[in-house]
């Protein structure tokens, strides 16, 4: 048996505290888990794909050069398991923070209507360079929900975060947006919010579209911008990811 | 944090209008453009297997995006009978009408159940499954 100290108990109930009001404030929403392929795919049993995407970022007054090598396997509808490796390539070149995920998921298909649950344990591998931006988070557990329509898509999650100094926060995404078909393929235009509040009262928020598009069933592509709209205890972040996916 | 707090509120709420609008209102004419009748959708299929009478379709439940039915397409074009050589990989898929056509070899027979486990595993319910015979689409369930 586990016994905690007072002090991390407190902690443990400021958390779940925290985590209620934040699940209850997003309850209502429903969000879409940041997961490969763009958010997407596979969502069929032995489906797999990769995903490489540049992303030029701004912290602060710091810019940086990052590439995103991320992958994904679904064994049957239910789990798959997903692994995103940053790599900084600018001046300072280095392997970033890797995120190893394993989403469970939820499906359900109404007429005309799609979408799922999804309750996904995510595992930061600290092996960066701090000095390469090492992310701050340890574990997460995230909850979300989405569902899709022929012609528009609306999702939420919210994930509760351990950090590596000790700290707790709460993640939340959302996102709103409208499917996009041609006579020959499909894509859509999305509107993404990121919010991150820290059990010691620091926030940020960013916000910005997502464009996606399917050239094949083999190659798919996406566009996304965030732009950091408040910030309090966190360094303001503006990025431009762009890049390609291959699914088999 | 006042603002943090009326921001999350406020996208919370837009979402929660969004994702209740289709259940607490009457649909909206894009709404209703967008949802597919079960007659419009054997009104399609006719149209679709009088074009290419050498197919079947089927009715996959909740089939409303094309990226990600494109495990339909793998899982169907993987099964003895489909003529690969015709449409994209033997599979066309229509996610306004949720209706997936499969191109069938010549004197090769069907196979309802092997269609319905690819759907399922596609990640979609397979309902029905459309014929022609003598000019008219005969259903099949495969529930």
């Amino acid at each position: 048996m586990v016994k905690l100290s007072d002090k991390h108990f407190n902690k443990v109930i400021a958390s779940l505290k925290f985590g209620l009001v934040a699940t209850i404030l997003i309850a209502p929403a429903l969000s879409t888990a940041d997961q490969p392929i763009f958010g997407e795919m596979p969502r069929w049993a032995g489906g797999w794909g990769v995903q490489t995407r540049h992303e030029a970022r701004r912290d602060g007054d710091q810019d940086s050069q990052w590439m995103h090598v991320d992958g994904v396997y679904t064994w049957e509808r239910w789990i798959r398991v997903t692994a995103k490796v940053p790599f900084r390539v600018d001046n300072e070149v280095g392997i970033g923070t890797p995120t190893l995920a394993l989403p469970l998921k939820k499906y359900f298909n109404l007429d005309g209507r799609s979408g799922s649950w999804t309750l996904a344990p995510h595992w930061f591998v600290p092996i960066a360079n701090p000095a390469l931006n090492a992310r701050p988070e340890q574990v997460k557990l995230s909850l979300g929900y989405e569902t899709e329509a022929y012609k528009t898509h609306v999702g939420a999650s919210v994930g509760f975060v351990k950090r590596v100094d000790g700290l707790f926060a709460t993640h939340m995404h959302a996102a709103v947006g409208t499917n996009v078909h041609s006579k020959t393929s499909s894509g859509h235009i999305k509107i993404k919010a990121r919010v991150r509040v820290r059990e010691d009262g620091g926030y940020s928020a960013r916000i910005g579209p997502t464009i996606y598009w399917r050239f094949s069933d083999l190659w798919h592509g996406q566009i996304v911008y965030k732009h950091s709209v408040l910030s309090d205890g966190y360094v303001p972040r503006y990025s431009l990811r762009s890049g390609v996916a291959v699914v088999f | 944090m006042k603002t943090l707090l009326s921001l999350t509120l406020l996208l919370s709420g837009a979402l929660a209008c969004a994702t209740a609008a289709p259940q607490a209102k009457a649909p909206t004419k894009e709404e209703r453009a967008a949802k597919v009748t079960d007659e419009q959708r054997i009104k399609s299929v006719q149209e679709e297997l009088n074009t290419n009478p050498k197919a079947v379709a089927i009715f996959a439940k909740g089939m409303c995006c094309q990226s990600c039915a494109i495990g339909v397409r793998v899982h169907v074009a993987s099964m003895n009978f489909v003529d690969t050589k015709r449409f994209n990989k033997g599979v066309k898929l229509n996610a306004l009408t949720q209706v997936v056509t499969v191109a069938l070899k010549e004197d090769a027979k069907v196979h309802p159940n092997a269609i319905k486990v690819a759907v399922q595993r596609a990640g979609y319910d397979p309902i029905e499954m459309y014929q022609l015979v003598d000019g008219q689409v005969e259903r099949q369930a495969l529930q």
